[in-house]
């Protein structure tokens, strides 16, 4: 079976996120797939005979996006490893252009693509590029040369996806199936939900024995839509794709995603959440891939997912936290607390080579955040507040801090650095940050907003 | 921990059933930077009660947060606090525990009891302790080991330029397991982004414009 023709779109910004233009996304398709964030992706070939071809398609998605003023890359191409790489490298171009590989081409646009970038594409085990490296297979037109059989009598499965998939061909799509309609979740409220955190919980409740299920009959989801449904009867669907299957925990991530980006859209909720509803709408043989074939889950591994329990039965579940990457350039946005026993164990890390994001507070980090951050007051060495133009520059050189009203003198600053996020948008903030160190040698993290100044950080 | 810190340790190491103080400004960076090691190393950490962590921090000192459990509790009173460190010590070989407000003996012995039998290690922040109150922090905790940890100098910013690059800070080493107060100063991190021993402060002035002061100097 020939892999699927898929488009999809790729935005390089990590803290980007497509959820609120998904609404002017279905205009052009009005069936697609959301595999996080930041990546959505379309099966071409309905659109492509309506738009009349791939490159119209990808031109009318490009524009789109740049209409909203995000950078996309778009990617087209017979199967996803392909066209994901071809959105990838559609975004490094400026202003980007799509990459559109012609029907067939995928192979021989897979062939210089090194083995490592394939693993992490395709979700495989890291050490699986490592070995083959080490054996001198480093790209995927090296891997394709070697025989299949071989290949799968000496790495099981994952050797014979990472062939399959360095041919260009979708993994096991013989083996797809749709599932029949009882595969439906409802999550019914009595009284209206107004928080992420309760709708995650009950609905982590609810998908998990469904999951089991069909781990045990040896299948996994590979996608589902989930509708969210409030007390004044609004309403979103979104389809949502994950190539290696989703757990519990990926399910109730992907959830969470879409009610926050919904909740983001000014005006379209107006009221609490009464209905969620999961249907499963693809599932495959579930290869055990989800367990990591080299380095197993260890018995710390267990040992910790049990204590999760115990101590969430004694502080309560919210109470006990992980912490999420979750993007963006301000301290207290960059991670997310979120209760331990709804995030995806593959998912918690923070990529290291994102975490320089520009815009980002350069240098260290302050060890104490505040969630309600202290008002205090900045003077300069006569007694005035010192205050932050519109340019973002001071007024004076801070000279005392006043915070509650305990006087510090302030020894050293830097800054203010002027953060102006998602300009676009009606969750727009706009932030000065400055650091300081006062008398005692303590240094603090000062944020100058809506014409105050607001103790948001220590460096204990 | 990163490699440098195990001189401060009589064992060059964490050692399970043991417990730690540590107080002063920077209490906070160095506990984190004693258990990077530990969770990279595939053991969990749980941070009890420590509220508002600033995670990017902890990740900076090398804690692997795919490995890290945050408990956000209040734990008013210190029964409850016993128990929640106690029920973290099943799952979790690292424990971070911000200080109760006052510990009887007797729970004492019932947690060091429990650390014991789990192999856990229990670090007591105690960085919002006022300095001088009854008795010295490791001696409430009846800790194996207490570090007082100090600022004494920044690096990377003057009159609005630059960015907070680099902390030096002095570190005094008590508790039970030592005989004589050592003292110790290290780079929490360098300018280079390492943490490494510091040299001893020779000259310390205010006037020059550094922000070195001289206190906490052996």
């Amino acid at each position: 079976m020939d892999p699927i023709r898929r488009l999809i779109v790729w935005a390089p910004d990590p803290e980007a996120d497509l959820g609120p233009l998904l609404d002017d996304f279905a205009q052009i398709a009005p069936r697609f797939e959301v595999i996080d964030r930041r990546r959505v992706m379309i099966d071409v070939r309905g659109p492509a005979r309506y738009f009349g071809g791939d490159a119209a398609v990808a031109s009318r998605v490009v524009e789109l996006f740049k209409m909203h003023g995000l950078i996309c890359g778009v990617g087209v191409a017979d199967g996803y490893i392909a066209a994901y790489a071809a959105a990838a490298q559609s975004a490094r171009c400026v202003p980007p252009v799509p990459v559109v590989v012609p029907h067939g081409g995928s192979q021989r646009s897979l062939e210089s693509m090194s083995l490592a970038r394939l693993v992490q594409i395709a979700e495989l085990p890291t050490e699986f590029a490592d070995l083959m490296g080490r054996l001198g297979v480093r790209t995927c037109g090296d891997l394709v040369r070697l025989p299949p059989e071989r290949l799968a009598a000496r790495f099981g499965l994952v050797g014979e996806q990472a062939h399959r998939l360095a041919l260009g061909q979708d993994r096991s799509p013989l083996v797809t199936t749709t599932v029949e309609p009882e595969q439906r979740i409802e999550v019914v409220f009595d009284d209206p939900v107004m928080h992420v955190d309760q709708v995650a919980f009950a609905v982590k409740r609810s998908v998990d024995p469904v999951i089991e299920a069909l781990s045990r009959a040896g299948q996994i989801c590979t996608s589902f839509v989930a509708t969210i449904e409030t007390e004044h009867g609004e309403c979103t669907d979104r389809s949502w794709y994950l190539d290696r299957g989703f757990g519990v925990a990926a399910v109730v991530q992907r959830v969470r995603w879409q009610l926050e980006a919904w909740v983001d859209i000014p005006g379209a909720v107006t009221a609490g959440v009464v209905l969620v509803g999961i249907a499963i709408a693809e599932t495959r043989a579930g290869t055990g891939e989800q367990t990591r074939l080299w380095g197993q889950r260890s018995r710390a591994d267990d040992a910790a997912i049990r204590a999760i329990d115990r101590l969430g039965a004694l502080v309560g579940s919210e109470a006990v936290q992980m912490a999420i990457w979750s993007g963006g350039r301000l301290i207290d946005e960059r991670y997310r607390l979120v209760p331990a026993n709804t995030v995806d164990e593959f998912e918690s890390t923070a990529p290291a080579h994102l975490r320089a994001w520009r815009g980002a507070l350069a240098g260290l980090s302050p060890t104490l955040v505040r969630p309600a951050p202290e008002s205090v007051e900045v003077l300069d060495g006569e007694g005035r507040p010192v205050v932050v133009s519109g340019r973002g520059e001071l007024s004076a050189s801070p000279a005392v801090m006043l915070i509650d009203g305990r006087q510090r003198q302030i020894l050293d600053y830097a800054g203010p650095w002027l953060i102006d996020q998602r300009w676009w948008s009606p969750a727009r903030r706009r932030v000065a940050q400055m650091q300081v160190i006062d008398e005692v040698l303590g240094a603090s993290l000062l944020w100058r907003r809506e014409r105050r100044w607001w103790l948001v950080g220590s460096y204990g | 921990m990163a490699g440098a810190l195990v001189d401060l340790f009589a064992e060059r190491a964490l050692v399970r059933g043991q417990i730690i103080t540590y107080s002063g400004d920077a209490a906070r960076s160095l506990a984190l930077a004693s258990v990077a090691r530990a969770t990279a190393d595939g053991s969990w950490l749980a941070l009890v009660a420590v509220g508002d962590l600033g995670v990017e921090a902890a990740v900076e000192l090398g804690v692997d947060l795919t490995r890290t459990i945050v408990v956000d509790t209040r734990c008013a009173d210190h029964r409850r606090w016993v128990d929640v460190v106690g029920t973290a010590a099943d799952g979790c070989e690292v424990i971070i525990a911000a200080a109760p407000p006052q510990l009887s003996e007797r729970a004492l012995r019932w947690l060091r009891q429990r650390l014991r039998s789990r192999g856990a290690v229990l670090l007591v922040l105690a960085d919002r302790d006022r300095p001088a109150r009854d008795r010295p922090v490791p001696d409430r905790y009846g800790a194996d080991l207490g570090f007082d940890v100090r600022t004494s100098q920044w690096v990377g910013i003057e009159r609005g330029a630059g960015t907070l690059q680099a902390r030096r800070v002095e570190v005094s080493i008590t508790g039970r397991r030592v005989h004589r107060m050592r003292t110790a100063a290290y780079w929490l991190p360098g300018p280079d982004g390492v943490i490494a021993p510091a040299d001893p402060l020779v000259v310390a002035s205010e006037s020059d414009g550094s922000s070195t002061i001289a206190s906490g100097v052996s």
